[in-house]
């Protein structure tokens, strides 16, 4: 880790000034795109579901992922006094019904949807502005305040966390609460004492409360205590004792805070009552089951219901390779396990893509050690087991969002290029024009970064050449079609290829639009 | 003649009386910094939910001032909240405090004079501060905006005037300060 000075004289006013108008910018431009966008795909289903916890108390709508992200976006939304209409939640019973509570929803609030969405937007936009400020203080204390700004400003000006981070998902407020997880731990290693391990615990819950692919941090937190303790005097006796119990006190505290969020439903409900549908978790533990005759099945879970249902949802969406996923122009059943290499290639700016090669490069090109190596593997390890864990899934790789738990680790990791070129005028510059570069790609496409792909790729026309779905279209565009047909009169005969719940007619009130 | 030189030791500046007696001023008016940071704090927070609340009211106030065009007229709309609402924030929880102190006082000097400008004009429009577009401006909501943005330059003037090592709050042996506002230590 570098020595940070106290700052003196003008810097101690420059840098907090530039962090409070990086995240004001940020907020500002996530608003902005939540005003302009209808509801996409799943944002249909998220919002209802989360107006379902707080009215009826259940968490069986949208269970294959946490509900920490739907809790926060109904708040408003609550006050708003929403029309609800609940009869699908009990009368269908298959496993994704959501997404038709969601079209009763819209149905049900007709005009006034919109802004109901608007305002449940409004309210996950705080999620981007922590994994900003995370980026930035994460960066500074690993590679200096200069790095700092850098990460801060390759995650402000993202164009995918722009795109997502102003919608109702779990994506980017998983990935921001990922890395406040892996911060708190962070700060814990070098301080174990009661606030910071109670603060890592309490980040960690909330990260696993965010998103289910945050579940592996629970193998990460220990292998990273273990390896950053490597080469020191492993504390012996009663002060390794002292670090077991601590580290333990995070993970029951986490699981806590979990169970907390699902309001403790469900938690210490034993295997054997639960019926699971993925091949993976039936084996593990469901009828004739290793865990079955071992008799593992008897013991209480200490998880929520819904939390455990969800997984094996989820786990079977990627076994049963029925859904058709798309790569380059060949769709097919099943994945590919380079999808989200691909994707990351073709879908960050290229300024981006310049930085993360000159973080790579330049450090040894200049021999130079940007930072202590624990530091780095704190980074490393979370951005390589994310993208590894994600890719492993290659039964459904439809999403490019569903690696952005990696995204803040990499930007963070972009700051090992500012020690090294803060002493080579020529690098300096490099670092800085392809940053500039990054920002001004993404803000050129914006308020549509939902659709970006990088100048190499095609930009956003040339996107469907290289991916679909929620890459480019998620059903997002609605208002703007309606604002073309307000602008063209003269356009007849319009017919809407809509992919997504939301009905066009509803948002449109124009009667010759159809499904 | 004891008091007297009991008066004399206390006056004295290097006597320990006097010391702490000034420690204990500098802690009072310490303490008075920060309810007055929070109360500033709490107020842009306050202003900053109430504008969310009706969105499209404080849309209306923004281009009832007259003083942008519909884009920007836009754009301040969304911005305002957020500046707002993050200042607030940072203000009460001392984070990058130098910054959120610097931006107040901007904001406040941004709102006095779109206010005075439209009291000038004449201009019968909502004031857009906490309530929508229900309360018209008024040389009230000029003096309370006007005597915040006094405490905020005040506050921001002290703290510029701090070399981070008073009397008060000089550190322990060893231990550097965190002046940089960001409350960031070295783990």
């Amino acid at each position: 880790m570098t020595a940070t000075v106290p700052a003196q004289g003008f810097s101690r006013w420059w840098r907090p000034c530039c962090v409070l108008t990086f995240l004001i910018l940020q907020a500002a431009l996530l608003t902005g795109a939540a005003c302009t966008h209808s509801p996409t795909v799943d944002e249909v289903a998220h919002l209802p579901a989360g107006l379902s916890y707080w009215q009826l108390g259940r968490f069986d709508l949208y269970c294959v992922n946490p509900p920490l992200v739907r809790l926060v976006a109904a708040l408003p939304v609550l006050y708003a006094h929403p029309s609800t209409d609940w009869r699908s939640v009990d009368s269908i019973l298959t496993s994704r019904y959501e997404f038709q509570v969601g079209s009763d929803f819209l149905g049900a609030n007709g005009d006034q949807a919109q802004r109901l969405y608007f305002l449940g937007r409004l309210a996950c936009i705080p999620f981007s502005l922590l994994g900003s400020y995370i980026c930035y203080r994460w960066g500074r204390e690993v590679y200096g305040s200069a790095a700092g700004l850098l990460a801060m400003a390759l995650w402000s000006f993202d164009p995918n966390i722009l795109g997502h981070g102003s919608l109702i998902a779990c994506d980017v407020a998983g990935a921001a609460l990922a890395v406040t997880a892996c911060y708190g731990f962070w700060r814990w290693l070098h301080s174990p004492d009661f606030p910071h391990t109670l603060l890592a615990g309490v980040c960690f819950g909330l990260a696993l409360l965010s998103k289910t692919t945050n579940i592996i941090l629970i193998l990460l937190f220990p292998l990273l205590a273990v390896i950053c303790n490597s080469e020191r005097s492993w504390p012996q006796g009663g002060k390794f004792r002292h670090r077991a119990l601590s580290l333990l006190t995070i993970l029951l505290v986490g699981l806590l805070v979990l169970n907390a969020g699902y309001g403790f439903e469900g938690t210490g409900q034993p295997l054997k009552q639960y019926t699971f549908v993925s091949r993976c978790l039936d084996q593990l533990a469901g009828e004739q089951s290793v865990g079955q005759s071992l008799g593992l099945t008897r013991i209480p879970m200490p998880l929520p219901r819904n939390y455990l249902r969800g997984i094996d949802l989820q786990k079977r969406d990627f076994e049963i390779r029925d859904t058709v996923c798309y790569l380059r122009g060949e769709s097919r059943q099943g994945g590919w396990w380079y999808y989200y290499l691909y994707a990351f290639v073709v879908k960050e700016p290229l300024g981006t893509l310049a930085v993360v090669i000159l973080a790579l490069v330049l450090p040894s090109l200049l021999s130079s050690q940007a930072a202590p190596w624990r530091s780095e593997v704190m980074l490393v390890l979370p951005a390589v087991t994310f993208f590894l864990l994600v890719s492993s899934q290659t039964g459904y790789t439809p999403h490019y969002r569903y690696v952005f738990p990696s995204l803040p680790f990499i930007f963070i990791l972009c700051g090992r290029a500012v020690p090294v070129a803060m002493r080579s005028r020529f690098a300096a510059v490099a670092v800085l024009v392809c940053v500039a570069a990054s920002v001004v790609s993404s803000l050129a496409i914006y308020p549509h970064s939902l659709s970006y792909f990088n100048e190499l790729a095609g930009g956003p026309l040339g996107g469907p050449q290289h991916l679909l779905d929620s890459n480019i279209d998620w059903g997002q565009d609605l208002l703007f079609l309606r604002q073309w047909l307000e602008e063209h009169p003269e356009a007849e005969g319009i017919r809407v290829a809509c992919f997504g719940y939301a009905d066009p007619a509803i948002l449109n009130k124009t009667p010759q639009l159809g499904k | 003649m004891l008091s007297g030189c009991a008066m004399s030791a206390i006056a004295s500046p290097s006597s320990p009386g006097y010391i702490r007696a000034l420690r204990a001023r500098l802690r009072l008016l310490a303490g008075l910094r920060q309810v007055a940071q929070c109360c500033l704090g709490l107020v842009f927070l306050w202003s900053s939910l109430a504008k969310w609340h009706q969105p499209y009211d404080f849309l209306r106030a923004v281009y009832g001032y007259s003083l942008v065009g519909p884009q920007v007229g836009l754009w301040v709309a969304i911005m305002v909240p957020w500046a707002e609402f993050i200042t607030g924030l940072a203000l009460i929880t001392g984070i990058a405090k130098h910054g959120a102190l610097a931006l107040s006082t901007l904001l406040l000097a941004l709102f006095c004079s779109a206010q005075g400008s439209a009291l000038v004009r004449g201009l019968q429009v909502p004031c857009g501060c906490f309530n929508g577009a229900t309360e018209l401006i008024t040389p009230v909501h000029f003096g309370f905006t006007g005597s915040l943005l006094i405490i905020s330059a005040v506050l921001l003037w002290n703290e510029s005037h701090r070399d981070g090592s008073s009397i008060i709050d000089r550190p322990a042996e060893g231990a550097g300060p965190d002046t940089s506002g960001l409350n960031v230590g070295e783990p």
